[in-house]
C-alpha cells in the first residue's frame, strides 16, 4: 500500500497531470479518427518523452493508451464505425442506440463503463500482477489454440439472422488471412508472385475497408438522402446509479475478461471486446436484443476494451512481453528509458512500477472527465451531413493505412476491402463474424501449428493439458448450445409460416 | 434473397475447389509436421460444406418464399451513384501516387461531395471546395511535419 501511494504520487503533480491530459486528449482524438489507433499515438509520441523523467514519461505513454483505447467508442456509437479495433464490438449495440436517438446516452454510458473497466484492471494490475504473469506462462500452444477455438464460437453470438451464414463469413475472414507469408515457417501463400501480397492484409486497413468505405456505397446506392439525425439532449453521464447497479456485473465481468485477454500476449483488444460481448449476451435474459441497441452489449466492449489497458501491462512489467501492439511500443519507450521490464523489475524499480499503476488510474479518470464533458461536442458530428462527413472518412482512413507501412498497398487494400465489404453485405454476409475470422484465425492456425510441432502431430495433449481441456469443453457447450438454439428457433418459425 | 443465396453458395464452391487446388503449390518445408497447406485446406473444405448448406437453406427459402406471399418494398437503386463512386474511389487510388496526396485528395473530396449533395448549388459547391482543400491541407501539414510521415 506504501509503494502504491508513493506511486500514485510520484505521477500525482501539476506538470505530470497537464502533460497526462494532454496525452489522453490527443490518444482520444486517435483513436477517434477511424484509421488512427492508440498504437500510432504511443508510437510517434515517444520522441517527446525522450527528455523527460521515466515516471513522466511512462505517465504520458499510458495516458496515450488509455486515451487511444477509450476514444474508439466516439465513432463507433456516432456513425458506425470503429475508431480502433478494440470498438469493433462497440457498434454492435452502440450504432442502434444512436439510430434510436440515444446517442448521448450511449456516449455516457460507454465513457462510464470503459472507466470503471480502466479500474478493474488496475485494481488487478495492482495487485496480482506477478501472479498472473505466471499463469499466462502456463498458456503454451495447445492452450492459446483451444482458446482460440472458444473465441471462434463468438461468430455464432454476433450473428444476427441465419447462423449459417454467420458461419460462412467467419470463413471467409480467415481464407483473407492465406494471403502472404504462412505462420511459423514463413512460406508464400496465395501471392500471385506479388511482393505487396507477401505481407499479407494488416488488420487496421481491412477494418477501416470493411466498416467504413462499404458506408460510402451502401449511402450512393439509396441515392445519398441527407438523413439530418437528431441531436439529443445530453444531460449527465447518461446512466444513472440504479442503473450502474444493475448492470454492476456485466461490468465487473466484462472488466475482468477484458483485463484477463489482455494478460495473454498477443490476443488483443479487438479480441477482449468480442469475447466480452459474447459472455454478456450468453449471461443474459433477453439474449435476442443484443445487436439492436441493449445497453448491456454497449457495456460489454466498453468495460472489456479499457480493461485490457491494465492487462495487457500485466506481461509488459512482469515479464517484459508485450501483450498487443501498443504494449509492444510502450516496451520500447521504457528501454529507451533505462528501464528494463521484467521479474527484477518489481525489486529493481518497484517507483517506476507503482508509478505506472498511478498513471493508469489517473489517467482513467482524466479520460472519465475529458470524454464526460466532451459528449456535448461529439454529438455534434450527428450535424455533420453525411455527403460531407463519409467522403473526409475515406480520406482519413486511406491516411491512416497509409501510415501503417507507408505504403500505397495498404491505401488499396482499404478501397478494395471497401468494395468487398459493401458486395457481401448485398448477399446477407455479416461483417462483424468476417472480421472475427480474420482476426483469430491466424492466431489460430499459428499456434495450432506450433503445437503441432511440439507433440510431434499428435492432437492429444489438447486433450490432457488441463487449461485447454477446460476451453475444449466450452467450446462444445457454446457449440451445441447455438445449434440446439437454432434449430429450435427455425422449426417455429417454418411452423409459424405453414400454419 | 433465395435466389442471391443459391447463387452466392455456388459462387463459394467454386471458389473454394479453385483455392483448394491451388493450395497443392504452396511449398512445404520438410521438418514441418503439417504444412502451411493444412489450415488453408481445412477452412476451404468448412467453408465449402457452409456452402452447400447455405445453398440448401436458399433452396429451402424459395420454396417457403412460394408458399408466403411476400410485399418486398424497395426502395430506389441508384446504380448511377454508385458507379461513380466506385469510379471515384478507385480514380482515388489509382492516382494518388503519380499526382500526390494533396491534389488527388482534393479532387476526391469535392466530386465525391459533389456527388453526395442532392441539391448542389453554386454556394455549397463553394462551400464544399474550400472546406475539402482546408481539410486536405491541414492533414498533409500534420502529417508531414509532426508525425513525419512522408506522404505521397
Amino acid at each position: 500500500m506504501g509503494m502504491f501511494l508513493t506511486g500514485l504520487l510520484a505521477v500525482l503533480n501539476i506538470k505530470t497531470l497537464i502533460l497526462m491530459i494532454i496525452g489522453v486528449a490527443v490518444g482520444i482524438i486517435f483513436g477517434s479518427v477511424p484509421g488512427m489507433t492508440a498504437t500510432m499515438a504511443v508510437a510517434l509520441f515517444i520522441p517527446v518523452t525522450f527528455s523527460m523523467d521515466t515516471i513522466p514519461g511512462m505517465a504520458v505513454m499510458i495516458a496515450l493508451y488509455v486515451g487511444g483505447i477509450s476514444g474508439g467508442l466516439i465513432p463507433a456509437i456516432l456513425l458506425n464505425m470503429p475508431g480502433t479495433p478494440s470498438s469493433i464490438a462497440t457498434t454492435f449495440d452502440g450504432y442502434p442506440l444512436t439510430q434510436q436517438g440515444k446517442g448521448g446516452k450511449a456516449l455516457g454510458t460507454a465513457v462510464v463503463v470503459s472507466f470503471f473497466g480502466g479500474v478493474i484492471s488496475f485494481l488487478i494490475l495492482s495487485f496480482a500482477s506477478p501472479l498472473l504473469a505466471k499463469i499466462a506462462l502456463k498458456f503454451g500452444p495447445f492452450e492459446y489454440f483451444s482458446l482460440m477455438l472458444f473465441a471462434l464460437t463468438i461468430i455464432a453470438t454476433v450473428t444476427r439472422g441465419s447462423f449459417i451464414m454467420g458461419i460462412v463469413s467467419g470463413l471467409i475472414g480467415m481464407v483473407f488471412t492465406f494471403v502472404g507469408m504462412a505462420p511459423v515457417d514463413g512460406v508464400d501463400r496465395f501471392t500471385f508472385g506479388l511482393y505487396q501480397l507477401k505481407g499479407g492484409f494488416s488488420l487496421l486497413p481491412v477494418l477501416i475497408g470493411l466498416f467504413a468505405v462499404s458506408e460510402i456505397f451502401k449511402a450512393a446506392e439509396s441515392g445519398f438522402k441527407e438523413e439530418i439525425q437528431e441531436v439529443p439532449e445530453v444531460s449527465g453521464f447518461g446512466m444513472t446509479f440504479q442503473e450502474i447497479k444493475e448492470q454492476a456485473v456485466n461490468i465487473f465481468r466484462s472488466g475482468v475478461v477484458g483485463t484477463i485477454v489482455g494478460i495473454l500476449p498477443g490476443i488483443g483488444g479487438s479480441t477482449a471486446s468480442i469475447l466480452s460481448y459474447s459472455q454478456a449476451k450468453k449471461a443474459s435474459k433477453t439474449p435476442e436484443k443484443f445487436g439492436t441497441g441493449i445497453v448491456d452489449g454497449l457495456i460489454a466492449s466498453e468495460a472489456a476494451n479499457n480493461g485490457l489497458t491494465g492487462g495487457a501491462l500485466v506481461p509488459l512489467l512482469a515479464l517484459g512481453i508485450p501483450g498487443d501492439s501498443t504494449t509492444a511500443v510502450l516496451l520500447g519507450a521504457l528501454m529507451i528509458q533505462g528501464v528494463q521490464p521484467g521479474p527484477l523489475l518489481f525489486r529493481s524499480n518497484p517507483d517506476v512500477i507503482y508509478g505506472i499503476f498511478g498513471a493508469l488510474l489517473i489517467a482513467n479518470v482524466i479520460m472519465l472527465l475529458i470524454e464526460f464533458f466532451g459528449i456535448k461536442i461529439f454529438i455534434n458530428i450527428l450535424k455533420v451531413p453525411k455527403s460531407i462527413l463519409l467522403p473526409i472518412v475515406f480520406i482519413t482512413c486511406a491516411l491512416g493505412a497509409f501510415a501503417v507501412n507507408n505504403t500505397l498497398f495498404d491505401v488499396w487494400v482499404v478501397i478494395i476491402f471497401g468494395i468487398l465489404g459493401y458486395v457481401l453485405s448485398k448477399f446477407g454476409i455479416q461483417l462483424a463474424p468476417l472480421i472475427i475470422g480474420f482476426i483469430l484465425g491466424p492466431m489460430a492456425e499459428g499456434n495450432l501449428r506450433r503445437a503441432l510441432m511440439l507433440s510431434s502431430g499428435s492432437i492429444t495433449p489438447m486433450f490432457t493439458k488441463p487449461i485447454s481441456l477446460l476451453f475444449v469443453v466450452a467450446t462444445v457447450i457454446s457449440v451445441g448450445s447455438v445449434i440446439y438454439k437454432s434449430f429450435k428457433n427455425k422449426n417455429k418459425e417454418e411452423s409459424n409460416i405453414l400454419a | 434473397m433465395a435466389k442471391k443465396r443459391i447463387g452466392f453458395g455456388i459462387f463459394l464452391i467454386l471458389f473454394c475447389t479453385i483455392a483448394y487446388i491451388m493450395t497443392y503449390s504452396i511449398p512445404q518445408r520438410v521438418q514441418m509436421e503439417v504444412s502451411a497447406a493444412f489450415f488453408p485446406r481445412v477452412v476451404l473444405i468448412a467453408l465449402a460444406v457452409s456452402a452447400l448448406l447455405v445453398i440448401i437453406g436458399g433452396l429451402k427459402e424459395y420454396r417457403l418464399e412460394k408458399v408466403q406471399i411476400k410485399k418486398e418494398e424497395k426502395g430506389e437503386f441508384h446504380y448511377k451513384l454508385l458507379v461513380l463512386s466506385l469510379i471515384n474511389c478507385l480514380g482515388y487510388g489509382i492516382l494518388l501516387k503519380p499526382l500526390g496526396f494533396v491534389f488527388t485528395s482534393s479532387v476526391f473530396l469535392i466530386l465525391q461531395m459533389w456527388l453526395m449533395t442532392a441539391d448542389i448549388t453554386k454556394k455549397i459547391f463553394i462551400r464544399n471546395t474550400i472546406l475539402s482543400i482546408t481539410v486536405v491541407v491541414a492533414l498533409y501539414v500534420l502529417f508531414t511535419t509532426v508525425f513525419y510521415v512522408p506522404l505521397p
